[in-house]
């Protein structure tokens, strides 16, 4: 074919070109380190690296929120470390309360213990975060959560929400509990039912509420002692049961025995001391009742003046009671605890997971987005060899003309 | 034969060999000349004179300085060169979009992830009031974001629109110097009789010069003039006489321009016929990734906007208010109609996008014909729809038309739609108070504290505000609400008075439904349940193993609040909801804000946010890298043809060195027999003396 003097420039010149441009997005690869600088060298990879950068930075707000759930159940966790402390305290003292050797006078002393801790315990129930928001009034921050008002009750003002923080793709956890639970929807008695003696009881007796058996049915029912008239000092004391319908479910007549359990759909009670005729216990189904009025009653159950059999009665019925609501407060703080414990648990699994995954992502970001040095080196060289050979190539063909030789 | 036949030759050898030497050195002078044909002496040898004895030669003859041409590859090189500059073009401009997109400072996927990282922030601490700042000043960078990316589009369209106008400019005087060369063709060949080869060349270089503007086709008449048509057959130079285009802005809709073919005073609209060179590849540019990739941003925005305002109005603000519009709303604001400046109705029309999932980014074109609409997709130029009277949904693109104002049209008119082309620039911020924003659910629910069982409420999720419960017209209906357990085994759901919501609600019919099922068929409408009667019993069944989900109820009341009671709840045991007052530590409205960000809620749930950004970055830069591509084979195929114009046309230095050795011999022996001629001369003379 033939071929123009121009022709055989620019053909060189084109390649010149071409190698050069080759050349230049290699050296602005290797100066750079990235393999892609505009989506459409790769538009496919451009796509995953916006996706990933996304993802990253997700996982970055994930752990950021796994930091703020860390913080907040830190705090929690160690208010129910007090908290269990106090009530244990409150429980020792009530044990000791319930002895016999107390008077009067060491009870008063034991009742200005209790207030303190009751003071300790509110402090803590009201507690605020490091911005001033109260920690266990559910979602209403603004309102300090457990105020004793003019009724002498513990009164609620927040509610039973829970902070929620994402701390993974589907993971959810919660980074806070209301007041409500951790303080105040506690059962009484022994969660089931509850048993009180009749205030018009005359006798010594105290009842000890006992423990469930099998199934039970949630009534209300009434264990009313009596005694015949009679001169025979060894004349047994009988009890029936009744339901709320005056229906009988233990036969009248039927004798006490002192400490013996005493059964009936599915409640198991027993009583100690000596009832009196028409003397009775109500037991029914267990209610809420928070701490504070738990510890409150153990207080005004102290500061009352005790001295006839009646009255250390009470004050034994009261203080079992109390115990029994401690216990629960109790079990309620260590469900909490351990609930907490679970949740940063599940913190630190979910940590370890998202810096897996964070792993995981970066390598797949930098395997898209990252430049292989070795190749792009020696792809470098390649086409330097190459850019030479043209320039060669170019001089050496102008070189050569006709005219040199007329 | 004689002396002076031998000196009549040789002289015209002489002077052929003259005229050989000038064609070879008008050659090497013309050696880089562009579009230069190397030119060739054709000699013949003159017409013998017959004697008895045979026909004696008379010398040689210059017939003609003729051009080495081929129309054919002339005409492949023009084409070429027209593609390859049309994609050239369109190259240059939509890698820009390609930078601009990608750019990890200006892009729009830095400010999404900014904006998510604030409703995160809030979430963290719903009550902080430096939390709320955050997210709205990165709500307002957001806003800022997708103006600025906006705007770019928008200097790219004014680039491109300038740009095609200097380009039409050029056209224009390339068509008058065409005409003007046409004529000195003519006249030449009137004057001399022979091809004026320079001149050729000069028309077909500016021939060249002007496919590389606009796609033309020339066509030579017998008189040696040349004819050149654009578009599809407007004649833009006849003989001496050359026509004008000009760029005018569009009748459809002012900011966008048109080209227009100007004859005897009317004015032609041909943009759609026009293709290759760089007014092609403009056009190109502008139709298939400017516009497409503003109304794609436009989708982007359409769609962070409402699914955010939809998240939003679930919410509850710090003033105790159900949240408001976080963003404009642009579903409704955005879409643009414009009527053509050339109606004669009086009729405006608007449209409302309805389905985000089928919007598409193109713009649409509604013309009135016969008493019908007809609506066409421009993108493809596909008819989508007719339909003979307005408002008209048009489900299947996802939007819906209406009279806006005025009330006739006239035969002919015709609007344009843009759903979503200006809703990047409308992006906006509404909430401008830390307060408005609705980082907590508007309800709450909580167990009765004198509840004896062991049933507890969870689940809480708001579906709705605008249901009776949060409507204040309806006061019974309004919250709270109780679910009261008659026994372990059944509950009621109690409105504001205590009575059965159920009774309440009867009355309210079922809407009927018309499904489309999975393939797209409408389904028959299910039958509308019929209002029940009020039934005594509004009690429902409980099952403690399973736990319940109050709505909707059994007998299918809804109030689009959710919350599941599980557990063993006893009787006379009562749940609550009530209005979230003053619940403003609850942040699990910002969650579920805060979790949008990898929600997949665009493109028929398959898409999250910076999915549909990164698909748009993907989409233009397979664009770019099909264009490089594209570009870069036309590139080698320019090359070929230019190959293949140089190998017939180019000049040959070599060549033309070895013809200067030929002619100059030519030249040495033609004097040499002159010098013969004249020793033959001279010994005659010598005879004499």
């Amino acid at each position: 074919m033939r071929v123009s003097t121009n022709q055989t420039q620019q053909i060189a010149i084109n390649s010149m070109l071409e190698q050069q441009e080759k050349l230049t997005k290699t050296q602005k690869q290797v100066a750079t380190g990235k393999r892609i600088f505009k989506p459409s060298e790769d538009p496919v990879g451009a796509a995953r690296i916006v996706d990933l950068k996304n993802t990253l930075q997700t996982q970055g707000q994930y752990q950021k929120n796994i930091d703020a759930a860390r913080a907040r159940l830190s705090v929690e966790e160690s208010i129910m470390g007090n908290g269990t402390d106090i009530l244990q305290r409150i429980r020792e003292l009530a044990i000791a309360g319930n002895n016999a050797s107390q008077t009067n006078e060491t009870r008063g002393f034991i009742s200005e213990e209790v207030e303190q801790l009751l003071g300790q315990m509110l402090d803590m129930a009201n507690a605020t975060d490091g911005s001033g928001e109260f920690i266990f009034s559910g979602s209403k921050i603004n309102f300090r959560p457990f105020v004793n008002n003019e009724k002498g009750e513990f009164e609620y003002q927040g509610d039973d929400t829970q902070r929620n923080l994402q701390i993974g793709p589907k993971r959810i956890i919660s980074t806070s509990d209301s007041g409500n639970f951790v303080f105040r929807a506690i059962k009484d008695g022994n969660t089931e039912y509850a048993a009180f003696e009749n205030t018009e009881n005359k006798g010594s007796a105290i009842i000890d509420p006992g423990s469930v058996t099998g199934q039970y049915d949630g009534g209300t029912y009434a264990i009313v002692f009596d005694k015949k008239e009679s001169i025979d000092p060894n004349e047994p004391i009988t009890y029936k049961v009744i339901d709320d319908n005056n229906q009988e479910v233990i036969p009248a007549g039927t004798i006490y025995v002192e400490g013996a359990d005493i059964e009936f759909n599915g409640v198991r009670v027993s009583v100690e001391g000596e009832p009196h005729k028409e003397d009775f216990f109500v037991v029914r189904p267990s209610e809420n009742q928070d701490v504070f009025t738990t510890i409150k009653n153990f207080v005004d159950a102290l500061k009352s003046p005790r001295g006839s059999p009646k009255q250390l009665a009470d004050l034994h019925n009261e203080i079992n009671r109390v115990i029994l609501g401690i216990d629960n407060g109790l079990g309620r703080m260590l469900e909490v605890r351990s609930n907490i414990g679970a949740r940063l648990n599940a913190l630190d699994a979910q940590e370890s997971i998202n810096t897996d995954y964070n792993l995981q992502i970066e390598e797949i970001l930098s395997g898209i987005e990252d430049l292989d040095y070795g190749k792009a080196v020696s792809e470098l060289n390649l086409k330097l060899t190459g850019l030479q050979a043209s320039q060669k190539a170019f001089t050496r063909v102008q070189n050569i003309s006709m005219f040199d030789y007329i | 034969m004689g002396a002076g036949d031998v000196l009549g030759i040789s002289t015209s050898g002489a002077l052929s060999a003259q005229r050989a030497l000038s064609t070879t050195s008008h050659n090497i002078a013309n050696g880089a000349t562009e579009g230069f044909s190397r030119q060739r002496t054709d000699l013949s040898a003159r017409a013998p004179q017959p004697r008895g004895n045979g026909a004696v030669g008379t010398g040689v003859i210059v017939k003609n300085v003729s051009r080495v041409y081929d129309e054919f590859v002339t005409e492949e090189l023009r084409n070429t060169s027209s593609t390859s500059t049309a994609l050239d073009k369109q190259y240059y401009y939509t890698s820009q979009v390609d930078t601009m997109l990608s750019d990890p400072e200006a892009g729009l996927a830095p400010a999404i992830q900014n904006f998510f990282a604030a409703t995160n922030g809030v979430a963290d601490n719903p009550g902080s009031v430096s939390a709320r700042q955050v997210l709205l000043s990165e709500a307002k960078s957001l806003e800022d974001r997708f103006k600025y990316l906006d705007n770019r589009f928008d200097a790219m369209r004014n680039g491109v629109q300038k740009d095609m106008r200097n380009v039409v400019q050029n056209i224009n005087d390339l068509a008058r110097s065409i005409a003007d060369v046409n004529e000195a063709i003519v006249r030449a060949q009137e004057i001399g009789g022979t091809q004026p080869n320079d001149l050729l060349d000069q028309r077909d270089r500016l021939l060249l010069d002007l496919s590389k503007k606009i796609g033309v086709r020339g066509q030579i008449q017998d008189d040696g003039r040349l004819n050149v048509f654009v578009g599809n057959g407007q004649i833009l130079v006849v003989g001496g006489n050359a026509a004008e285009m000009d760029v005018v802005s569009s009748p459809d809709d002012a900011s966008e321009v048109e080209v227009v073919f100007k004859s005897n005073q009317a004015e032609a609209i041909i943009t759609k016929f026009l293709s290759g060179g760089e007014l092609g590849g403009m056009l190109e540019f502008k139709k298939h990734t400017l516009d497409v990739s503003q109304n794609d941003l436009g989708r982007i925005a359409v769609g962070i906007a409402k699914t955010f305002n939809e998240q939003h109005q679930l919410g509850m603000d710090l003033k105790n208010v159900l949240g408001g519009t976080f963003f404009e709303e642009l579903d409704v604001t955005a879409p643009k109609v414009k009527q053509n400046i050339n109606n004669n109705g009086d009729l405006k029309i608007a449209a409302e996008i309805t389905d985000l999932d089928q919007v598409t980014v193109s713009d649409y074109r509604l013309s009135y014909s016969n008493g019908e609409y007809s609506l066409v997709r421009m993108q493809d130029d596909k008819l989508v729809s007719k339909f003979s009277s307005l408002p008209a949904e048009i489900d299947d693109e996802g939007f819906k038309l209406f009279v806006e104002s005025g009330s006739s049209i006239q035969e002919g008119d015709s609007f344009i739609i843009r759903p979503t082309i200006e809703a990047a620039q409308r992006f906006k911020v509404l909430v401008n108070d830390v307060k408005k924003i609705a980082a907590a659910t508007p309800i709450r629910a909580f167990e009765d504290i004198a509840n004896l069982g062991d049933g507890e409420i969870t689940s809480v999720e708001v579906l709705g505000t605008d249901s009776k419960l949060f409507n204040g017209n309806n006061k019974d209906l309004e919250m709270p609400l109780v679910v009261r357990f008659v026994d372990d085994k059944h509950y009621e759901v109690l409105d504001n008075k205590g009575n059965p919501i159920k009774q309440k609600l009867a009355a309210v019919p079922a809407t009927p439904a018309i499904k489309a099922d999975e393939a797209g068929r409408a389904t028959p409408a299910e039958p509308a349940t019929p209002p029940s009667a009020p039934s005594i019993t509004s009690v429902y069944e409980y099952n403690p193993d399973k736990g319940v989900q109050v709505f909707p109820t059994p007998d299918g009341v809804d109030m689009k609040v959710r919350f599941k009671i599980t557990g063993n709840p006893k009787k006379g045991d009562t749940f609550h909801i009530e209005f979230n007052k003053d619940g403003v530590g609850d942040n699990s409205n910002a969650v579920s804000l805060a979790a949008l960000q990898n929600k997949k809620v665009l493109s028929d749930a398959t898409a999250t946010y910076t999915q549909v950004y990164a698909q748009l970055v993907s989409r233009v830069g397979s664009k770019t890298h099909e264009l490089d591509t594209s570009s870069k084979a036309q590139q080698l195929l320019l090359h070929q043809a230019v190959e293949r114009r140089e190998g017939i046309s180019g000049v040959n230095m070599d060549e033309e060195a070895a013809n200067l050795v030929k002619y100059q011999q030519l030249y040495k022996a033609n004097a040499q027999v002159i010098a013969t001629a004249k020793s033959l001369f001279d010994t005659l003379m010598q005879t004499f003396r």
